[in-house]
């Protein structure tokens, strides 16, 4: 369980701030939708759905409620916490549960052939069902025009095939299928990066400079050099995980992708996460080369922006709105409140 | 060989299994075995207690306060050495809490284990300061065995009936940091039975999402809406809602003027009884003792407040009437005092409304009793489903109290010391309203036969063109039921004629003899004679049908 409060975390909301509320705002106007459907792993403060209600990206409906807003929560103790803040409006259920064994549910013999809603004395079983359950509503959700995918966990591990979280943003990829576009708010930590990681970030780097002379030109201007171990971390990383982990499983599953920023952070503890702002449209037909070399050398150019836990903290404008946001889900929670 | 003495004394023990039956939990509702978990927040001086069901899925249950806490030796007292129902809150005579003085609710201890009817398996999380005042936390698991119906039964019948120890679950725990924001006692469980969730997911159709609000005005006008005669219509999950609000201790939804009893729909001769003022007085005392408790129950977001709007209809005679009752009885003393409002001539609805509410220490035992303690002399007239009251017993009638803390032992000394005062008072109350209703009805009859007099002589004078007035009058029983003066210009209506000696009936014949001999003096013509004959009839039977 996590105990950072999200409240005073500056440096996140320099990422929520100046990436995912102008990528929202400017999606939405793309895709001419009043309100959005929106997926988030929000922690207990549930910053970023007052964000996006407050900016006016989430509309409520005429019951006041805040329609096609669904939250995974993985804690139960928290779910708990989010309920406080969230409950009333939020019309939906909060999914109770990791989403990455949600979203990589498969039936066993076990689970085969039995309904969620069959009554069994087993504890496993049922816990098994349980999942099975949410797999099956997560499904009907999909898909969205927003997803926030900010789990508690790394996506830079070594083995990628057997990184759940990882197969879970594959499972996304899948899930989305019914529509042609989406963005994709996607953090993960990476104060330690696996060796195997970095080296294929590296061998990525090492193979596309050769192939694309754009990406090369693009390396050399701005940052003077090719050599992957030269490149300043939080820059080389950004890209790393752009090209090889987000870019990678997009384009197997038949997506193109346009970076809107790339923003590293740093913890209250100090340690440095990463948040990519990306948006997804199908490929037509094979995934198209020149779209991917212009999305990398964009990231090259102009990302990541950095924050530090310190330089946050006198960042008047996120403060301020930071505390906006808060006020406003202190007047939501008092809407429903009965005074004597 | 034989081991039974010829003569012995002995304590009266109770056998394990019926404490394991606890465990499968007791309650009548739901709400009452939420209730039982919001008894348990108050009693630990919370000023907020969270309950959330996870609407609409249902599929995880929280309940958070922020109360003392559970200390952990508390826990294991009650998880380990003593076993389930082994309450200390009241021990050296402990009648109140140390923050806010409220009455303490619990008794045996097995509150907690109300969660056990809804979830099989919980996690609870306790935050509290010690003795010395240095924080501490845990947090356990506790993961109820299945008991189910099969189960005991087997156990009853073969030898594990005369088994000790009934084992109804494991535990565990795990000391953690105490966190000053958590301070109080948590339980979730995303363990849920579908029993619970498949009652509450019936409630919530599609149609129920969209138009299901969460504000409290909102609901209560739900529940008051009039084309539903009970809180049953609302589905479980706003049943549960309000039920639980009813049993909490809770203070009253709305403004104090109109709220829980709109003073404005009495009569000022009414208001200025003592009787009158001294209810009013009590239920205002009431409210702002549930106030100053500063206490909270937040059930999936919304406020819980208790829902009483009295008069619940309009162009009724409300009467209030105060009770009171202090006294010792059978060696202990009895302390109540409450209210009974009657609306004369309507049912009170929602019919849950309808009836007598006890409350012990503030909190509801069961709901309405709408036979007002087995009140039978009166239970055959309609006249029971205009009255609603609550009693509030601020001492004693507690042993009367049967376990799942929802009715009484109706030989309980106290309790029948409490049903003879209400009969008694109610006796009163059906009088009064019996009168009022009586005086009420007479008046109305009269007031409609004198419109109705005026009406037919207004039909007869206009059809007639003024050639004819209408006189009603009683001319004996064996007297024509209608005569004609033509040369005093006058049709005569005995009142007292009873052809068939059927009200209605004798009335139609009346309507149509004056139709005829109206429509036969006024025209010259069969085809006029048939066409007034009809406009007469249709518009007497029309005043008097």
């Amino acid at each position: 369980m996590s105990n950072i409060d999200y409240d005073t975390y500056y440096a996140k909301h320099c990422a929520r701030y100046y990436g995912w509320l102008p990528a929202s705002k400017a999606y939405r106007e793309l895709i001419e939708k009043k309100s959005l459907k929106y997926f988030t792993l929000c922690a207990k403060e549930a910053i970023d759905v007052f964000m996006l209600e407050l900016e006016g990206v989430l509309l409520r409906d005429q019951n006041r409620k805040l329609p096609n807003v669904i939250i995974c929560e993985k804690e139960p103790r928290d779910a708990a916490e989010i309920f406080k803040l969230v409950r009333p409006p939020l019309k939906e259920a909060i999914l109770v549960g990791r989403l990455e064994e949600i979203l990589t549910f498969q039936d066993t013999e076990e689970t085969r052939g039995l309904s969620p809603d069959e009554d069994v004395r087993s504890r496993r079983l049922r816990k098994l069902l349980r999942i099975k359950d949410l797999a099956e509503r997560i499904g009907r959700y999909f898909p969205f025009d927003i997803i926030n995918f900010d789990p508690v966990g790394n996506l830079l591990n070594p083995d990628l095939e057997d990184n759940k979280l990882y197969q879970s943003l594959s499972r996304i990829f899948e899930l989305q299928e019914p529509t042609t576009t989406f963005l994709l708010f996607i953090t993960t930590p990476i104060f330690h990066i696996h060796p195997d990681s970095e080296a294929r970030m590296r061998s990525n780097l090492e193979s596309n400079v050769t192939t694309h002379s754009e990406i090369r030109t693009a390396l050399l201007s701005s940052v003077g050099t090719i050599a992957y171990d030269d490149v300043d971390q939080n820059k080389r990383t950004a890209l790393g995980f752009a090209k090889s982990i987000v870019t990678s499983l997009a384009r197997s599953r038949g997506w193109e992708c346009q970076h809107h920023g790339i923003y590293v952070y740093q913890s209250p503890s100090r340690r440095k996460m990463l948040s990519s702002v990306v948006q997804f449209s199908k490929a037509r037909t094979a995934p198209n080369e020149p779209v991917y070399v212009e999305d990398i050398v964009r990231v090259i150019q102009r990302m990541p922006e950095y924050y530090s836990y310190e330089d946050s903290l006198e960042n008047q404008e996120v403060k301020e709105h930071l505390e906006r946001i808060k006020e406003y889900r202190e007047k939501v929670r008092n809407e429903y409140r009965e005074e004597p | 060989m034989n081991t039974i003495k010829s003569e012995d004394i002995g304590d009266i023990r109770v056998a394990d299994i019926t404490i394991a039956q606890l465990s499968r939990g007791l309650y009548r509702s739901t709400a009452t075995a939420f209730k039982e978990l919001v008894s348990n927040a108050y009693d630990a001086d919370a000023t907020v207690v969270r309950i959330d069901t996870n609407y609409p899925e249902f599929d995880f249950l929280s309940c958070v306060d922020n109360g003392t806490g559970m200390p952990l030796e508390e826990f294991l007292r009650f998880f380990s050495k003593e076993g389930i129902g082994s309450c200390i809150k009241r021990k050296h005579g402990k009648d109140t809490t140390d923050v806010y003085k409220r009455p303490i609710i619990g008794r045996l201890g097995i509150g907690m284990l109300a969660i056990g009817q809804l979830c099989h398996s919980f996690e609870i999380e306790s935050h509290y300061e010690d003795e010395n005042g240095e924080g501490k936390a845990y947090r356990a698991e506790i993961v109820l065995l299945d008991v189910t119906i099969p189960d005991i039964e087997k156990t009853i019948r073969n030898h594990d009936v005369e088994k000790k120890d009934m084992e109804v679950g494991k535990w565990k725990y795990k000391v953690i940091d105490y966190d000053e924001t958590k301070k109080g006692f948590r339980i979730y469980s995303s363990d849920v039975r579908l029993t619970f969730r498949r009652d509450m997911k019936s409630s919530i159709g599609k149609k129920e999402r969209e138009r299901l609000s969460f504000r409290l005005s909102d609901l209560h006008s739900e529940f008051y809406d009039k084309s539903k005669s009970s809180i049953r219509a609302c589905k479980p999950y706003l049943e549960t809602i309000w039920e639980l609000a009813i049993l909490c201790p809770l203070p009253y939804y709305g403004k104090k003027e109109e709220y829980p009893i709109n003073l404005h729909s009495f009569a000022p001769e009414e208001r200025r009884s003592d009787e009158f003022k001294q209810a009013i007085q009590f239920i205002q005392d009431r409210q702002r003792r549930f106030l100053n408790e500063n206490f909270r129950v937040v059930f999936d977001g919304i406020e819980l407040r208790r829902h009483t709007q009295l008069p619940t209809e309009k162009d009724t005679i409300p009467k209030l009437y105060f009770v009171e009752f202090d006294d010792i009885v059978f060696g202990s003393r009895l302390k109540f005092f409450g209210y009974f409002f009657a609306q004369v001539p309507k049912y009170i609805k929602p019919l849950e409304l309808n009836g007598v509410q006890i409350r012990l220490r503030g909190v509801g035992i069961g709901g309405y009793d709408s036979t007002f303690l087995r009140y039978y002399k009166e239970i055959a007239t309609i006249r029971w489903r205009w009255v609603s009251g609550e009693i509030f017993v601020d001492e004693g009638l507690e042993s009367a109290l049967n376990i799942d803390r929802d009715s009484f032992n109706e030989h309980d000394e106290h309790f029948k010391k409490l049903q003879s005062v209400l009969h008694e008072k109610l006796k009163a109350v059906f009088y009064e309203i019996n009168k009022t209703a009586r005086t009420t009805s007479e008046g109305k009859r009269k007031t409609k036969d004198e419109e109705l007099k005026e009406n037919l002589r207004v039909i007869i004078a206009e059809q007639s063109k003024g050639a004819f007035k209408l006189l009603q009058r009683d001319s004996g029983k064996d007297a024509p039921i209608v005569v004609v003066h033509e040369d005093r210009g006058e049709i005569i209506l005995n009142t007292a004629a009873r052809p068939l000696k059927k009200k209605k009936a004798d009335r139609i014949i009346g309507a149509v003899m004056l139709a005829y001999h109206a429509a036969k003096r006024t025209t010259e013509t069969e085809e006029e004679r048939d066409n007034k004959f009809y406009q007469l009839v249709k518009e007497i039977l029309g005043e008097l049908v």
